[in-house]
């Protein structure tokens, strides 16, 4: 256990600069760990499949996260997700339509008015829409910095989903379905490929510390795929997860005499019960907590950046350092090989029934900033080329005016953006009417958005299944999903 | 063999030559439910008219056959067969299938010449393909038709039929047998070459028992008292105190709350209301488990007690309602326990009866899993792929349910609740309220005479002080009317108006401040206002479950989706269940108070011969015992679950539960009393017997030993509380709120209610307990029909650093500090592990306690060189402590053998 605290570098794959000792070496040096524990806790610890023989084959996934075979050979090995609670203006931000503006306070034609009349005139967006790029990408004034990123990016407009309330859309965008309880997107990618990093969590997700996004832990839930799969939030401040150390933190001789206590009692009970794999998952989870309080730790100090950097993510001023902070603290997860790292605001902030010109334009300075910065900095590390990074929200908002200046939840056309992973940049998919009501060009249900995520990953959205109940779950599940061939070609 | 049984009745059909066709399964070595819904295709009792239907008797066919390349993954020759809509068609040669003409369609020409299945795979029998042309011949109909009314779905699969009392095997080692259970295990254990294990440890059992009936620990003198009884039923003794014990209840009404889908809150939405009442009923499980309620009326009052005990009768007629009827209206929140958050101003949003819909679908589903075993939920949009169950039986289930919940006329769920209380009661108490309410609103105008006059007089007291010569100017002043007043009035106005006339928010205080007189009137008036309010007559909530008026009429929704809205169907039950009553139920009269349709469920379900009643009870007993069922899938006993593994044994069982008048605890004495619950769980590496049955069954299916289980979340936290002596076993009541502490965490509260046993937490599904849910207490979205098991390093997070995890270490530790001639260390392990430590263990353990109680003494000795003797002492609380924490971290402690 004290290999384990002093010698911890060396169990982790930092990618890019790949700096894990030759295996012989670790292997020898692990060895001296393996007289007290398991043989299935060594195999863990070398990151290597445990034994086929030792572990049922039904049960192996149950166990751990260790990196799975692919479909097919993967476009991303990662994934940020920038997901935008309250549902974006879609006609503000990233689908310009003058004509809102010219006939700003008339009634809609007929084929676009609300059909729950709870909008009425058509409300001009307040910004003006401005051209980036050699691409000629038209975004919001309200996102300068991300327009810097134009030819990176490729906007979908022509997004729909299936429900115009925050929960059940929240879960079509999450898990594919607007019911309760399925597994996120996140979960399906942590199960289908495990993850490079046997110290980290595959699935992790940065909640703002002022609060929960709406809905809560249900955002990073496993569903009925096994808990190994369910994120699991990493804060800002403090120890990074929690319960990762006590409240009064141990020296380390104490710290170390109290695990070895445990693995005496575990080892001498284990010999008792020869055969009883779950006794060794367990002696390894205990172990690999041990080692997540530095791996974690390690992984979120940001002291270690430079003043350069942390600027870059807008760490330097009021307004933006809260979500910067956690820009980067994606950056740094990615880098150690967590498979999908998810970025929430509190409460939803996008939401914006009432005055949508200012607030929107208040949640746009508080990320339009860090996550320029983000994506500068996986361009210069090299990480943006397998590093997909995902913008949006659950849906958009209407064209018509809510009140006087306000805009309703949109479910029938809306945007989100894609980067890096693969994406070819500079391009618009699809396209929504010409008030951004319906989307009527190359229509994307969230399922088509799924399946072309899982796809850049390597993975076939037909053949990631989970058998529950009876039937094969899918994260599409019967829908007909469709891969958005063009974002990535 | 049952499934012989099942045959050879077919056989009775003249089909039993077929039998010879049937492939069979390697595992079970049971004949193909492809054979048997074949057969069922043709001796369709009493229904030989009825052409074959795609869901029940083709799609099987096509699934044994033909799907592996011709379906999700593969499709070969561009043809998928999986539904009628596909099969219509076709691939790349055309439409599989001419509707009406067998001659002339594609399938019939490939699956009659033996050209498919191609090479080597089994061809089809000569009946699959008559069965194949009869569906064809008939239209070649599908999932939107769902059959006449009435017809029976005939099927052989075996859960659909009543389980009969199969003949008690003969056996070999008959000393072994000590009751039938023994004697069904042991016969096919014989028939492998194998038996049972040993019988585990005295400690041993008396932890598996405690564990499995209390979900607690032994206590020190339990174990004394047990392990110096030398009597031979001592372990029958034991049995029957634990089960007589209301700790019993705590832990078996737990299991049941979960298959019930039991929460504190609402659900769906982000603000997760929480629920009033539902606590109740949390109670009445509690309490049912303890007092043994025969398992059919405890089914009868949760699905329709309102109607058990003619509750609008007892309402109309009766003085008071009593405890028999308070209790049966509890009981229906069994019914209440999906996630419903609609609220009052749901009436107004386009997608609300999606709401409504949702949480009555929900309870068909906790209904159809916890109680039956089936899939139905799977039949919403179409008929069932694999069972017999209809799209249009769903409905019929469903419109059971509609008696109550009816999207068409919802009843937001804070509005729909009973109160404890009759017509009669109701009325004289709203009589009596009606006559404190005249008296409140007389007191509360003599309070705003009293204020009125006190303000006249301030406002002549201040006036008084105003120099004389404006004093009549300034009172002419403030009685002008607006808009006529001078300039000088206007001045005067506002300058003083608010010092004569004080605002209205203002003006109680001051005149309490100036009239002591005021203040002693006004303050007795409010006083008389909250003594008669508080004797106003309110009556307790139930969160029940009862019929609205009126007619309640069920469409059958097309795909599931309720803007589509098809035939209306009357409420029954799936036909493909074989029962000797059938459902039966007429439409009450138009003033009825109450449908009558969830009573005759309650009845069709809980008849002595009901398929699946008893099965799926005795099979979850027997998993909670045995860490795994007879059936391994306890929610689904249809084609696409386990197959039982004691097929017999399942069905004895279900016979003996009914026999002994439906007895949970009846069937506890049983399978504990076997010598088959026992047996040791370790394996025994030096043991030829073990080699060889690890050989034979290595996952213990035919349970040569018994499971090494470990415990569930509430037990562990349960257990931890129990063995640090801080366990509050105070039953029943709300439930205890929990507290979030802002960085994530939710904990137990820190008084004596947050120390109580852990059913009797608050069950916020947002807000779960952070160490219950790290240990897999269930997300109640629906229900939980079983358990998970992870193990993930959050769980040892939470063990090695939380608050509450040092909290309890640090009990133990003072529990076992300083107390008589034991030392601390064997105490320790005596409490959390049940045993005396072992002499190497006792030596480890000491020299832990040596070593760290040093390093802690140095620690707080800071730069002195040598600690104080305080210091050591605190030193060694310290490590004792950390000790504690250890072993209450171990896997022993977690893992019950």
């Amino acid at each position: 256990l004290s290999f384990i605290f002093s010698n911890r570098v060396h169990f982790m794959a930092i990618r890019g600069h790949r700096e894990i000792l030759p295996d012989p070496t670790r292997r020898e040096a692990l060895s001296r760990l393996g007289g007290g524990f398991g043989g299935l806790v060594l195999a863990a610890l070398l990151g290597e499949s445990p034994a086929r023989s030792d572990v049922p084959a039904g049960e192996r996934g149950r166990l751990d996260q260790h990196p799975r075979p692919l479909h097919h050979p993967p476009r991303a090995k990662a994934v940020i997700q920038l997901f935008m609670h309250g549902g974006p203006s879609h006609v503000d931000l990233l689908d310009p339509k003058p004509i809102l503006t010219k006939r700003d306070g008339q009634p809609p034609p007929k084929e676009v008015a609300d059909d729950e009349k709870l909008t009425g005139n058509l409300l001009g967006s307040p910004y003006r829409f401005t051209r980036h790029g050699e691409s000629g990408l038209a975004l919001s004034e309200t996102l300068p910095f991300i327009g810097r990123h134009a030819d990176d990016l490729a906007v979908v407009r022509s997004m729909f989903t299936m429900h115009r309330n925050h929960e059940q859309a929240i879960w079509a965008m999450h898990t594919g379905m607007t019911v309760a309880g399925r597994p996120t997107l996140p979960a399906w990618v942590a199960y289908g490929l495990g993850t490079e990093n046997q110290d980290l969590p595959a699935y992790v997700v940065l909640p703002d510390l002022k609060g929960l996004p709406v809905d809560g832990i249900r955002n990073w839930s496993n569903g009925w795929l096994p808990p190994v799969y369910q994120g699991t939030p990493f804060r800002a401040e403090g120890a990074p997860v929690l319960n990762l150390k006590p409240r009064n933190p141990r020296p380390a001789d104490i710290e170390e005499g109290r695990l070895k206590l445990l693995a005496q009692l575990n080892v001498d009970h284990r010999n008792r019960h020869p055969e009883e794999l779950e006794l060794d998952a367990r002696i390894a989870s205990f172990e690999l907590a041990a080692r997540m309080q530095l791996s974690a730790t390690d992984a979120l100090d940001l002291s270690r950046e430079s003043a350069r950097t942390r600027a870059l993510y807008g760490l330097d001023q009021e307004v933006t350092r809260s979500y910067g902070i956690r820009c980067l603290m994606a950056r740094r997860l990615v880098e150690r090989g967590v498979r999908f790292v998810q970025l929430f605001m509190a409460g939803q902030p996008w939401d914006t029934h009432a005055n949508n010109a200012a607030g929107t334009r208040a949640c746009c300075e508080a990320t339009d900033l860090p996550i320029a910065g983000l994506l500068t900095d996986l361009k210069q590390r090299g990480l943006l080329e397998e590093t997909l990074v995902v913008w949006g929200g659950e849906f958009g908002r209407t064209p018509g005016a809510q009140g006087k200046d306000g805009r309703d939840h949109h479910p029938y056309g809306f945007s989100v953006w894609l980067a890096g992973g693969g994406i070819r940049g500079g391009q618009t998919y699809g396209a929504t009417d010409d008030f951004g009501y319906h989307a009527v060009a190359d229509r994307c249900h969230v399922s088509d958005l799924h399946a072309t995520i899982l796809h850049l990953l390597g993975l076939d959205f037909q053949r990631l299944k989970f058998a529950r109940e009876g039937r094969d779950e899918r994260l599409t599940d019967v829908y007909p999903a469709k891969v958005l061939k063009r974002l990535y070609s | 063999l049952v499934w012989r049984e099942v045959l050879e009745e077919s056989s009775t059909n003249g089909v039993q030559a077929l039998f010879s066709e049937g492939r069979f399964m390697s595992r079970h070595g049971l004949v193909s439910a492809s054979l048997s819904l074949a057969l069922a295709a043709v001796c369709a009792t009493g229904s030989q008219a009825d052409p074959p239907r795609f869901e029940t008797d083709i799609a099987p066919i096509l699934r044994d056959h033909c799907f592996k390349c011709h379906g999700a993954e593969v499709r070969n020759g561009g043809l998928d067969l999986r539904t009628v809509a596909a099969i219509l068609h076709g691939g790349d040669t055309g439409a599989a299938v001419v509707p009406g003409k067998s001659g002339e369609s594609l399938i019939v020409e490939q699956i009659s010449s033996r050209a498919m299945p191609p090479a080597k795979d089994a061809k089809l029998s000569d009946l699959e393909v008559a069965t194949v042309r009869g569906w064809i011949d008939a239209g070649a109909r599908g999932e939107s038709h769902v059959g006449p009314s009435g017809a029976r779905a005939a099927t052989t699969w075996w859960s659909f039929h009543p389980p009969r009392r199969p003949q008690i095997p003969a056996v070999r080692q008959a000393e072994q047998v000590r009751n039938p259970v023994d004697a069904f295990l042991l016969a096919r254990l014989e028939a492998k070459g194998l038996s049972f294990s040993p019988e585990a440890s005295r400690l041993t059992l008396l932890r598996r028992l405690c564990f499995d009936f209390w979900g607690l620990p032994p206590t020190p003198e339990q174990t004394d008292q047990f392990l110096t009884d030398t009597r031979p039923d001592a372990v029958e003794r034991l049995i029957n105190s634990l089960l007589a014990s209301p700790r019993y209840g705590e832990r078996w009404g737990r299991h049941w709350l979960d298959v019930a889908g039991y929460a504190d809150s609402e659900g769906i939405l982000d603000a997760d209301y929480e629920r009033a009442a539902a606590w109740r009923y949390r109670d009445y499980v509690i309490r049912s488990f303890n007092a043994d309620t025969p398992y059919d009326r405890f089914l009868q009052l949760q699905i329709a007690g309102d109607e058990v005990v003619d509750y609008p009768a007892v309402f109309r007629t009766r003085k008071t309602l009593g405890p028999e009827v308070v209790e049966a209206l509890v009981a229906t929140g069994y019914l209440r326990c999906a996630s419903d958050t609609s609220r009052p101003d749901f009436v107004n949003i386009k997608n609300a009866p999606g709401y409504y819909y949702q949480t009555l679908e929900d309870t068909m589903k906790i209904v159809a899993s916890s109680v039956m075993g089936l899939t139905l939920q799977c039949a919403k949009c179409h008929s069932h792929k694999y069972d017999p169950l209809t799209q249009e039986e769903y409905y019929r289930v469903q419109a059971i349910f509609m008696s109550g919940y009816r999207p068409a006329h919802w009843v937001p769920q804070v509005e729909r609740k009973l109160s404890e209380a009759t017509a009669c009661q109701q009325a004289e108490a709203s009589a009596y309220n009606a006559s404190i309410d005249r008296q409140v609103a007389e007191l509360n105008a003599k309070a705003q005479a009293l204020k009125t006059a006190f303000a006249t007089r301030l406002f002549d007291d201040r006036l008084a002080k105003l120099p004389e010569p404006i004093r009549e100017d300034t009172r002419l002043a403030l009685a002008a009317k607006p808009g006529q007043a001078t300039d000088v009035q206007k001045y005067l106005a506002a300058k003083f108006g608010a010092v004569l006339h004080p605002p209205e928010k203002e003006l109680n205080g001051l005149l309490e401040g100036m009239y002591p007189d005021y203040k002693a009137q006004a303050a007795g008036i409010v006083a008389t206002v909250a003594r008669l309010q508080s004797t106003k007559r309110a009556f307790p909530e139930i969160r029940a479950f009862y019929d609205l008026p009126g007619d309640a009429k069920t469409p059958i929704l097309k795909r599931g989706d309720y803007t589509q809205p098809g035939a209306l169907v009357r409420p029954g039950v799936p036909l493909a269940l074989e029962t000797a009553q059938p459902f039966s139920w007429s439409p009450p009269p138009a003033d009825a108070p109450t449908s009558g349709r969830r009573l005759a469920l309650a009845k069709w379900l809980t008849q002595r011969d009901h398929p699946l009643t008893a099965r799926v009870m005795v099979n979850r007993i027997w998993l909670l015992h045995f860490g795994e069922g007879i059936v391994s899938t306890p929610d689904n006993f249809g084609r696409t679950g386990a197959l039982p593994d004691h097929p017999e044994l399942l069905d004895w069982l279900a016979t003996e539960f009914v026999a002994r008048g439906w007895s949970v605890k009846a069937m506890h004495r049983l399978i504990l009393n076997s010598t088959a619950y026992r047996q040791v769980s370790q394996l025994d590496p030096s043991s030829p017997a073990h080699a060889k049955a690890k050989r034979a069954d290595p996952e213990d299916r035919l349970l040569w030993r018994q499971r090494m289980r470990r415990v569930e979340a509430e037990v562990l936290r349960d257990s931890m509380l129990a063995i640090s002596g801080v366990l509050n076993r105070r039953m029943f009541g709300a439930p205890v709120s929990l507290v979030n502490k802002g960085d994530g965490e939710v904990v137990a509260p820190a008084d004596a209610s947050g120390l109580r046993r852990s059913i009797y937490l608050n069950v916020r599904r947002s807000q779960p307990l952070t160490l219950l849910q790290s240990f897999d207490q269930p997300v109640m979205e629906t229900n939980c029909t079983r358990r998970d098991v992870s193990t993930v390093a959050s769980q040892a997070l939470n063990l090695l650093n939380s608050d509450t995890s040092m909290k309890y270490a640090e009990a133990l530790a003072r529990r076992v500090e300083n107390v008589g001639p034991e030392s601390a260390v064997a105490r320790a392990v005596r409490l959390a592990l049940d045993r005396p430590a072992r002499p190497a263990e006792r030596s480890a353990l000491d020299l832990f306690l040596g070593t760290q109680t040093e390093l802690y003494a140095r620690l707080l000795a800071k730069a002195k060189s040598e600690p104080t003797a305080a210091e050591r002492q605190q030193g060694r609380h310290r490590a004792l402590t950390d000790l504690c924490q250890m072993l209450l971290s171990s896997n022993e402690f977690a893992y019950v053998d």
